[in-house]
Formats: C-alpha cells, structure tokens, sequence
C-alpha cells in the first residue's frame, strides 16, 4: 500500500513538473525547431506540409526480403497474442 | 489515415527498424494490461487500460482513437487517454533531445530512442531533428515502421474484447458474433494500407501517392477536427474527476512510459551501439 501511495505521489510530482516545464518550453520557444515551426498544427504530423518526405526510403538497403519481414512480425504478433492470453488467464485464476 | 501508413515502409529499416519499432511495442502493451489490471486494480474498466496502454506504446493519439473505438471505451475514457499522452509528449519531445546529447549517446541511437519511445508522429519529427539529419532520419524510421502496428493492435484489441472481456465466459465468441462486434473501420483501414503500398506505388510511384495523400490530408485533417470536437462535446469532467482520483490512469502512464524507454533503450542499445551487431549503413 505504501508503494501505491510513493508511486502516486511520484505520478503527479511528475505532473506538476511536466506543467511547468511546458510553460517554460512554450514561454522560451525551446519546442520550435525552426525549419519545422508550421504553426500550432505543427504537433500533429498531418499538418506537417509534405510529411512524406521525411519518410526517406532510399537512405537504407535491407538485405532482408519483405516477405521475411512479414513473417517474422506475423509470428511474433501470434506469440504475443498468446502470451496476453496466458498472462490474462493466469490473472484469472489467481482470483 | 490507412493510405498514409504504407506497409511497404516495413523495409525502410531492415531487421533494425523490426528489432526497434516491433520487439517492444507489444511487450510494453502485455506489461501495461497486467500492471494496470492487476496491480492497480483497474479491472472495472479494461477498455481505459488498453486505450492508454497503446497510446502510451504506438502512436499517441491515432492508437489512442483507433483501440478506443475497437474495445468500446468511454468518450472520457479516451478523452483523459489523449490528455495524459500529449501533455507527456510534449516534454518528452523536448527533454529526450537534450538528455540525449548530454549522456553523448549520438544521433543514430538518440534518434532511434526518439522514433521508439515519442508518442507522436510530427513530435518524433520534431525530436529527430533537434539531434541531427541523421537523428531525424532514423527517429522516422523507426516511427513509421511502428505506426503500422496501429491497424494490427486495434484489431487483436477487438478480438481480445469480443472473445474474453465482453463474452461472459459460458460459450465460445463465433466467428459471426467476432464480425458483428468487430469495429469495421480497422478493415478499411488495413484495405487502404494494402492498396497503397502494394497496388498504387508499385504500379504508379512514390510520388503520386504521396499526391493522393496531400489531398486526402485535408479530409483528414477534418475528420480529425470533428472527431477532436466530437469528444470534446462528449466529455464529461465531472466523470473524468471520479475517474482520475487516486491517480491510477497518471500512475499507469508514467510507470508504462518508464518501462517502455528502458526496454526500447536496451534494445537500441543490443542493435544500434555496434558492439553485437554491425552498424546500419544509412545514406543521408
């Protein structure tokens, strides 16, 4: 109970420190990059102008096939399904 | 949103980008489901955990939105989900460039901790940038390559919620009762991925998605507005109040984000340092 009361006291020193320091952020202009200010819509990627272009496929050859790829992300999707079943049954057996 | 997450970015970094992006993010998500159900005790509202759970390890507010909509959260629920995620995201996207560049971890580890760990894309941009060209590079990289996940989570979502949480454990959820409750906005979301990456550049380039997608831009960021609105019309601060006291949704995020850039540090650490494997050659 004692390391529920610490870590919530943690989580919202964490807060208050958080608010202030984007104050402080937003007061100095330290979040502005300048070649990537486009406003107050710059937060969210969408309104990034041509955000494709940051999407730089050229700049790195993977000797790997993306059918490897694919494979190994769907095997490893299928593991980790399963293990969040066996983690949520074995939570439901402890109760 | 689906034909701008082109699933053919999957190559872009190679078994790095997989290793970075992919390794992690569904690990945070199983620790973040037991810590917030069964250490925090949240299980009277599962859809909340999931909802800040992937938030806090895809994308921010797109993962926040899309495993809302697949595990049936509240409106508030997902409203204090996109709260949480952005105002973290917002110190993160400017204290983890300097932490980065006062521990001298360098622009190809720093950027890839970034496109890991940021939950926003434009943020992670933003981020990457502070670093470097070659911080900037590699932190889209990675983000991209993680921002595919969205589709594939929200649908293991709905059919985690459609089989174990919502079905009362009596009977086995059939695969008619899977499509009925099953959002029907990830298939379009994965039909446009797919058409994108596999049929409309391959068959007519780079560029003219990249057309197609300045102009669907515009809808979308309409759609967004709405939807933004929309939630905020729907957002009840009274209930958020009773939902936030105690502090467990703050605790849950603060505890997951921690795990999340520890874990991603390692594995950045494992892939990218050069002293177990060799060093991505990236062109700039």
């Amino acid at each position: 109970m004692n390391t529920m009361k610490t870590m919530k006291k943690i989580s919202y020193v964490i807060l208050i420190l958080s608010f202030i320091a984007a104050l402080y952020i937003m007061m100095t202009h330290m979040g502005l990059s300048k070649e990537l200010n486009f406003g107050a819509g710059a937060y969210y990627y969408a309104d990034i102008p041509e955000f494709e272009r940051y999407i730089r496929d050229d700049v790195y050859e993977s000797q790997v096939s993306i059918w490897i790829i694919m494979v190994i992300f769907l095997i490893w999707r299928a593991v980790m399904y399963k293990l969040w079943l066996y983690i949520d049954s074995r939570k439901e057996d402890k109760y | 949103m689906g034909f701008s997450v082109l699933f053919s970015n999957i190559v872009n970094f190679g078994l790095y980008g997989i290793a970075i992006a992919w390794l992690v993010t569904p690990v945070v998500i199983i620790f973040m489901w037991y810590f917030g159900t069964r250490v925090l005790k949240m299980d009277n509202n599962k859809p909340f955990v999931i909802t800040i759970a992937s938030a806090t390890s895809v994308c921010g507010t797109s993962a926040a939105i899309a495993t809302a909509a697949a595990s049936n959260a509240k409106k508030n629920d997902l409203s204090l989900a996109v709260s949480i995620s952005i105002i973290f995201t917002i110190i993160m996207m400017v204290l983890e460039p300097v932490i980065i560049r006062a521990t001298g971890l360098g622009e190809l580890m720093g950027g890839a901790l970034i496109g890991g760990t940021v939950d926003s894309t434009g943020a992670v941009t933003v981020a990457g940038t502070a670093l470097g060209k070659l911080g900037q590079t590699t932190a889209v990289l990675v983000k991209s390559i993680q921002n595919i996940m969205i589709g594939f989570i929200a649908f293991a979502v709905a059919v985690f919620f459609t089989t174990r949480v919502e079905n009362d454990g009596k009977h086995k959820a059939s695969a008619s009762e899977i499509w009925t409750r099953l959002p029907k906005f990830i298939l379009g979301f994965f039909a446009a991925s797919l058409i994108a990456s596999f049929i409309v550049q391959p068959l007519l380039g780079k560029s003219v998605v990249g057309s197609v997608n300045k102009l669907l831009d515009q809808y979308k960021n309409w759609a967004f507005v709405l939807a933004f609105t929309s939630i905020g019309l729907s957002t009840n601060f009274r209930e958020i109040r009773e939902e936030i006291s105690g502090g467990k949704p703050l605790v849950l995020y603060v505890v997951g984000q921690i795990f999340n850039i520890v874990l991603t540090f390692a594995v950045v650490y494992i892939a990218l340092s050069g002293k177990y494997f060799p060093l991505p050659a990236i062109a700039l």
